[in-house]
């Protein structure tokens, strides 16, 4: 070894010495997920200021969170096709070019308004739900996480300057689940065509809902495995679904055809080949080649996915409401309503 | 900075159209099957706009109010607040004038000159200018003012607007001769376009719907359509251009409405869905849609209205209704619009009625009445009165005003009679005056003071508050009859010690039954018999007593321990209790009076 070459090593360890120092830093991990770091002997004061932010769009959750956003980027408005339709409006806390480019932020919101109401006094959202719909979005990857349509209560007005064509837009509206949101926007608008693009669809985990006679989600039970079994004289596939909940006490079942598998989201009431069962409710896809059909509650409603990855996973999707037709009649049976997803390995 | 925005936007507007969109201004003389491109001349310099397009007067925006509206060379030129102003090649004004307020709103007469200040008979230069639309419905082109601007009306509501501008360098004069009407922006504008203006109309051809029950006011709704054109005979749509009359009268609920038929008579204008009136137009929301309810015309004119229709809401007047013979009808309309012009229409024909009620509407009933009754119960000279004892703690009387098993000789050869049965406090001794009303159920929580029983079968009787019809000519035959449902009765004590009914009740059918009747009351009962009711009950040799724990449970003291304990209600029908070691329940009871028998002994139980 040459002579510059030792020196070079020694160095290189004494700049990796001077590296492994120990220095404090003050690390401020933010609610997005990302840290901001600062070296403590940097810093020569911390201060706490309360300060007034302006506030366009906030949403205060039922316990007692708030997020709010200093601005509302856009505005985007659908127009009624026709005298007397409804006017929609909708805006996120993100800046986008479309409607579906607002489910790339955190929360999106719509509204529809009567002709009457529009750009006139203001409304009471508890007293007057002929004249408006209001519904908040929470979005995650991929779609909504939920989504909140029935207020309890609450104020929205709407005004336009004929000369300028700006739009001013408050919102205080309670929902039924406690959640409070508030809106204010004075600005331009962006006309689009629809604005539905804005809501996609609810994004499920392994998921059970039950929703009872009243509309109500009386279960909501985590599906922790499901069992298979395929018949090779029926070729039919059988899915047992588990859950972590004491209410679930009947048997979730779904039958189906070999040839619903991969077939994309199914519209149930034309679809034949299935059947499905909790505890009272057993539904049935139509089949009018089967003399027994007339005999079946055959849903009239719903949609249905199976699909078989190449990893040997399934996703499991269905949602339906306990409504058929039968021998009996048409549009039988009760509101009830079941939503079940589940993607993963079974057994 | 609005100023500059503006003219930004503006500069960049023209910069976009270019140089090739010329002067969009005519010569005074005929150019038509010319675009306006082909129209221009550097000689022209009047421009003759022939439209309003629109007017908003804001009596909030300071000092003096903002008249602001637009007025266009185009008859086809619209304006919404959603879109702005709707227009292929042709010019728009914006005027946007400031003067005093006005009450009813009219454009004060002057000059006005302009100004940034927004005061008295000024004109706002920012938002005043000449534009010009272009074949995409965009402005192309426009010339701001700084002239004054000329306004004079003629005293019968015709205006005439002069401005100054440059376009193209060539000065240029624009008028106006016409209406000039605002909508006040602090009131509720329409959502249809109006007709504004007085309409005189023959019509040559109707269609009626029949909707029933429709608004649960127990009358029969109707829509009749008049026509001065052709329809869709089925759907009642308009086919062609013209104008319609939709009136929304109300009248007899038909019990068969399929034999549903529009009734003569005088209908006037009234809310409250009675017989004989007509519901005035308005706009509604439904489920988030805007439409119109009540009575309307309906104008169908493609060139005039940006959707092709226009309306006017009629607000008050008169809707005649005569039978003109051989199935013909005849209806003159004489009503004053929202808007304050006049409707006044004619027709003389046939009206086909189509059922639109819904079937199921019908409510299952015992009444036989197939149309309202009015009461004639003139020729009954006395009414009988009877004490029916105690109902659920509430002293019962029933009144017959004309009796069913031949009391009253005059009804011999048929007639009406009613029953009314009345409940007035336990214990008292005479129908008392005051307002009676059916009870909502037949429930033992819904029996009170003042108010009525509905009516009812007995073991064999129609008993309660009923209703009887004996077919005149006849001796006591009965050809209708009708328990009550609703309603209420006013009881009068004359001076002269005779009482007074005054009758508004309905029966199971939603058949009105309505009337007066004045006269002695006899009475058939002995008032001194009349105790405090329960109170009156013999009080027990056991030495029961009664101490109430709270209002579900009491002690029943003095009773031996194997005692057989019932309990009734006030008018016999035993209930259910639960007694424990002389502990009882009485949670499950109404509020109310029982008696409970200890060994044949009787005690007053009162449930809070």
């Amino acid at each position: 070894m040459k002579k510059s070459n030792i020196i070079s090593v020694l160095m290189a360890m004494s700049i990796l010495n001077l590296n492994a120092a120990e220095e404090e830093f003050m690390v401020v991990s933010l609610k997005d997920g990302s840290k901001v770091e600062y070296n403590v002997k940097d810093v020569s004061r911390i201060a706490f200021d309360i300060r007034d932010v302006a506030v366009a769009f906030s949403i205060k959750s039922s316990d007692g969170e708030t997020v709010s956003y200093p601005s509302i980027p856009v505005l985007f408005r659908e127009s009624p096709t026709e005298t007397g339709g409804y006017t929609g409006f909708g805006f996120g806390t993100v800046h986008s070019d479309t409607p579906e480019g607002l489910a790339s932020g955190e929360y999106g919101l719509y509204l529809t308004l009567s002709a009457s109401k529009l750009y006139t006094s203001d409304l009471d959202l508890a007293n007057e739900r002929n004249s408006y719909s209001l519904q908040l979005v929470k979005y995650t990857e991929g779609g909504s996480e939920y989504i909140l349509d029935n207020v309890s209560e609450g104020t929205l007005t709407t005004a336009i300057d004929r000369k300028s064509g700006n739009v001013t837009l408050k919102i205080d509206a309670l929902f039924d689940d406690g959640t409070e949101v508030s809106a204010d926007y004075k600005g331009a608008v962006k006309s689009v065509e629809t604005l539905s693009g804005m809501i996609p669809g609810i994004v499920y985990g392994n998921e059970f809902f039950y929703y009872d006679l009243n509309g109500n989600q009386s279960i909501h039970a985590n599906v922790e495995s499901v069992d298979h079994t395929y018949s090779s004289y029926s070729k039919k596939h059988t899915f047992y679904f588990y859950t972590d909940s004491q209410k679930v006490y009947d048997d979730i079942k779904l039958v189906i055809e070999e040839d619903l598998i991969n077939a994309g989201t199914l519209n149930l009431s034309e679809t034949k080949g299935w059947s499905f069962q909790y505890g009272v409710i057993q539904l049935y896809g139509n089949d009018p080649s089967d003399p027994s059909a007339q005999y079946k509650n055959c849903a009239d409603n719903g949609t249905m996915k199976v699909a078989l990855n190449d990893d040997g996973t399934y996703e499991l999707f269905i949602e339906v409401q306990n409504y058929y037709n039968n021998y009996m009649g048409t549009h039988l049976g009760t509101p009830e309503k079941i939503i079940l997803n589940y993607v993963g390995a079974v057994e | 900075m609005r100023k500059i925005t503006l003219i930004i936007t503006l500069l960049f507007a023209v910069s976009v159209a270019g140089t090739a969109v010329a002067s969009p201004f005519a010569k005074v003389k005929s150019c038509a099957g010319k675009t306006m491109a082909e129209q221009v001349s550097r000689a022209s310099n009047t421009v003759q706009l022939i439209k309003h397009v629109g007017g908003f007067y804001d009596p909030s925006a300071g000092a003096s109010a903002d008249y602001y509206f637009m007025l266009s060379d185009k008859e086809s030129a619209t304006y919404n607040a959603q879109n702005g102003i709707s227009l292929k090649d042709g010019l728009v004004l914006f005027l946007d004038l400031w003067a005093g307020h006005s009450t009813p709103i009219s454009l004060p007469d002057g000059v006005y000159t302009a100004s940034e200040g927004n005061g008295d008979m000024t004109y706002d230069p920012n938002y005043t200018y000449l534009a010009y639309y272009g074949n995409s419905g965009k402005q192309e082109k426009n010339a701001f003012f700084s002239s004054p601007i000329t306004v004079s009306s003629d005293g019968s509501g015709n205006y005439t607007v002069t401005a100054e501008t440059v376009w193209d360098g060539v000065a240029t004069t624009i008028t106006y001769h016409g209406r000039l009407p605002f909508e006040d922006t602090s009131e509720q504008p329409s959502v249809y376009n109006q007709i504004n203006e007085n309409l005189n109309l023959s019509m040559n051809g109707a269609l009626a719907f029949y909707d029933g029950n429709l608004y649960q006011s127990n009358t029969g709704a109707m829509y009749i359509n008049l026509y001065d054109h052709a329809f869709n005979s089925e759907t009642g749509g308009m086919t062609e251009e013209g104008f319609s009359l939709a009136l929304m009268v109300f009248n007899k609920l038909f019990s068969d409405p399929s034999e549903a038929m529009v009734l003569p008579g005088t209908y006037t204008m009234a809310r409250n869905f009675n017989r004989d009136t007509w519901y005035p137009g308005i706009e509604v929301d439904y489920m988030g849609v805007t439409v119109i309810l009540g009575s309307y015309a309906k104008e169908m004119n493609q060139t005039k209205y940006n959707d092709g229709f226009g309306y006017s809401y009629l607000e008050y007047g008169t809707v005649d209704i005569e039978d003109a013979g051989d199935g013909k009808m005849r209806i003159t309309v004489d009503a004053v619009t929202t808007h304050g012009h006049t409707v006044k229409a004619v027709f003389e024909g046939e009206i086909p009625v189509i059922d639109k009620s819904d079937p199921n509407d019908k409510p299952s009933s015992i009444s036989t009445l197939e149309d309202d009754v009015k009461l004639d119960l003139e020729k009954i000279k006395t009414a009988h009165i009877w004490n029916d004892g105690i109902r659920n703690g509430c002293q019962a009387f029933i009144v017959d005003i004309g009796s069913p098993s031949g009391r009253d000789s005059e009804l011999d050869d048929g007639g009406d009679i009613i029953r009314l049965e009345f409940l007035l406090e336990e214990g008292e001794k005479y129908l008392k005056e005051g307002t009676y009303t059916v009870m909502d159920t037949k429930h033992e929580y819904s029996y009170a003071p003042f108010k009525m029983m509905k009516g009812y079968f007995n073991t064999n009787d129609l008993t309660g508050t009923r209703y009887m019809h004996f077919e005149e000519g006849r001796y006591y035959i009965m050809d209708h009859y009708a328990p009550v449902e609703s309603g209420s009765v006013g009881v009068t004590c004359n001076p002269d010690g005779t009482y007074r009914f005054d009758i508004a009740l309905m029966c199971d059918a939603n058949f009105h039954i309505d009337g007066t009747w004045s006269g002695p009351v006899e009475l058939m009962y002995n008032p001194e018999n009349i105790t405090s009711g329960i109170d009156g009950i013999e009080s027990d040799s056991l030495r029961l007593e009664i101490v109430y724990l709270d209002k579900d449970t009491l002690e029943l003291i003095g009773a031996p321990d194997n005692a057989a304990v019932s309990m009734y209600t006030v008018s016999g029908s035993p209930v259910q209790f639960k007694l424990e070691h002389g502990i009882v329940d009485i949670s499950n009871l109404a509020a109310g009076i029982y008696i409970m028998n200890v060994n044949g002994k009787s005690i007053k139980v009162v449930k809070r």
